[in-house]
């Protein structure tokens, strides 16, 4: 393999796209080339450089947000939306709330004569301290416990959606009060502005009426003036 | 509903679904719209170049050959209707020089990085590199920009690459490793910082 050759090699190396045969010609020949060697540093920083410009710019999502690779589904940790994310951790929470709270109360720690023991269960234990599964229990119990454990699950998760209807409730309400108090301000504001605005337009008018009334008697004076002069000396002794 | 592929939504569109289309649409536009602004430079001619490939498949569906890849007879309508605005732009840049481009992708660098929250510095910094790299993939020849996009910026494999461009895959390396020698050129001509210093952290 040429150094010519070798561009098109360098580019495949660098990529990770080359034939195996290909790949060992091109290293052989880098291991003798020192100027393809530096050829290809020089390729890969650039290389470096875009790809980084790429992982910013998706980071930032500026301006091509959501930028897939190989145009396929978004390039995120998790192709899903991170409402969807928020609503599933809400769901797992509510899961696993009540198991952790089963386990608490049904978890025991006691000495016996072997020395310490901890007894883990989900459910409550059976009557007399049997470890769990050590005796079968019969339909009817299954029955029993299935229906504890679901009153339990859907009571707890009744209480949490309660909480966090509260929550929501709670913020709405925040939101439209805070909402109340803008608007208000802003109402406020606009009926003073109205105010001023028919204020200045008032004291205006006044002076332009003022003004009006003073031109008006300078022109009657005028008009007398010129009346006077134009008429014979008798109108004005009338 | 996710899991259908592309070709598979194509084919339901074909039989009379558009639901199908708009899934189409809405899986493809982003990878797309940030294909034609790096090809185009431009986000407004990449937002016309989008909306008029979607056309094109919405109106050619039925030529789609079976077989294919859609993504690569969608990038391929793409980079068409981007060199035909390159060349037109080409031919309009001979009567008119433009400035407009360039500055209305400057301010909005500009714009995002004002409302960015970090020091001053690491924004001017960071907002004069960006601009370099954008100015840079501007200034070598399209066929290697188009190649070097759909490699750094689409992820794209040489061989989706080869066939989009219907060429060998060596012409496509050959392409991509003077795009980057280039790239690397003119980058090292704009070292040094615009008008008024870029000031090293």
């Amino acid at each position: 393999m040429n150094c010519e050759d070798m561009k098109v090699a360098l580019i495949g190396l660098i990529h990770g796209e080359i034939d195996e045969p290909d790949r060992r010609l091109a290293e052989d020949h880098l291991a003798r080339c020192g100027i393809c060697r530096e050829d290809r540093e020089r390729l890969e920083e650039v290389s470096r450089l875009l790809r980084s410009q790429r992982a910013e710019e998706d980071a930032e999502g500026f301006l091509f947000a959501g930028r897939t690779a190989a145009g396929r589904a978004p390039r995120r940790a998790f192709p899903v939306s991170r409402l969807a994310l928020r609503y599933a951790a809400a769901a797992a929470l509510l899961l696993v709330a009540p198991l952790v709270i089963l386990a608490a109360a049904n978890t025991r720690i006691q000495k016996d004569s072997q020395g310490w023991a901890v007894q883990f269960s989900l459910l409550p234990r059976a009557q007399g301290g049997v470890s769990p599964g050590a005796e079968r229990l019969t339909p009817e119990e299954e029955r029993r416990i299935q229906a504890e454990i679901d009153s339990r699950l859907v009571r707890h998760q009744q209480e949490l959606l309660a909480a966090l209807d509260e929550r929501i409730n709670q913020s709405r309400r925040l939101t439209l009060a805070d909402l109340a108090r803008a608007l208000a301000t802003q109402e406020e504001t606009f009926s003073a502005g109205i105010r001023s605005e028919r204020e200045q337009s008032l004291r205006r008018s006044d002076a332009v009426e003022a003004m009006l009334g003073s031109e008006l008697t300078r022109t009657q004076q005028m008009l007398g003036v010129v009346l006077a002069a134009s008429q014979p000396p008798q109108v004005i002794e009338q | 509903m996710g899991a259908l592929s592309d070709e598979q939504l194509l084919g339901r569109f074909l039989g009379g679904d558009e639901r199908s289309f708009e899934l189409l649409v809405s899986r493809w536009q982003r990878p797309l719209f940030s294909f034609a602004c790096r090809v185009l430079g431009r986000p407004e001619e990449a937002r016309d170049v989008c909306q008029e490939a979607f056309l094109r498949v919405f109106s050619r569906a039925d030529r789609f050959r079976a077989g294919g890849r859609f993504s690569t007879w969608l990038y391929q309508i793409t980079l068409n209707l981007c060199r035909d605005i390159l060349r037109r732009r080409q031919r309009w840049e001979r009567i008119m020089p433009d400035e407009a481009g360039a500055s209305l992708m400057e301010g909005r660098l500009q714009r995002e990085a004002a409302s960015d929250a970090e020091s001053a510095e690491g924004v001017v910094a960071r907002t004069w590199q960006r601009l370099r790299l954008r100015r840079a993939l501007a200034a070598i020849p399209p066929e290697q920009r188009e190649v070097v996009v759909m490699k750094e910026f689409q992820g794209l494999r040489f061989r989706e690459i080869a066939e989009i461009l219907d060429c060998p895959e060596s012409t496509v390396k050959s392409r991509m490793y003077y795009g980057l020698v280039n790239l690397r050129s003119v980058l090292a001509d704009t070292e040094k910082a615009p008008a008024g210093g870029r000031r090293t952290t």
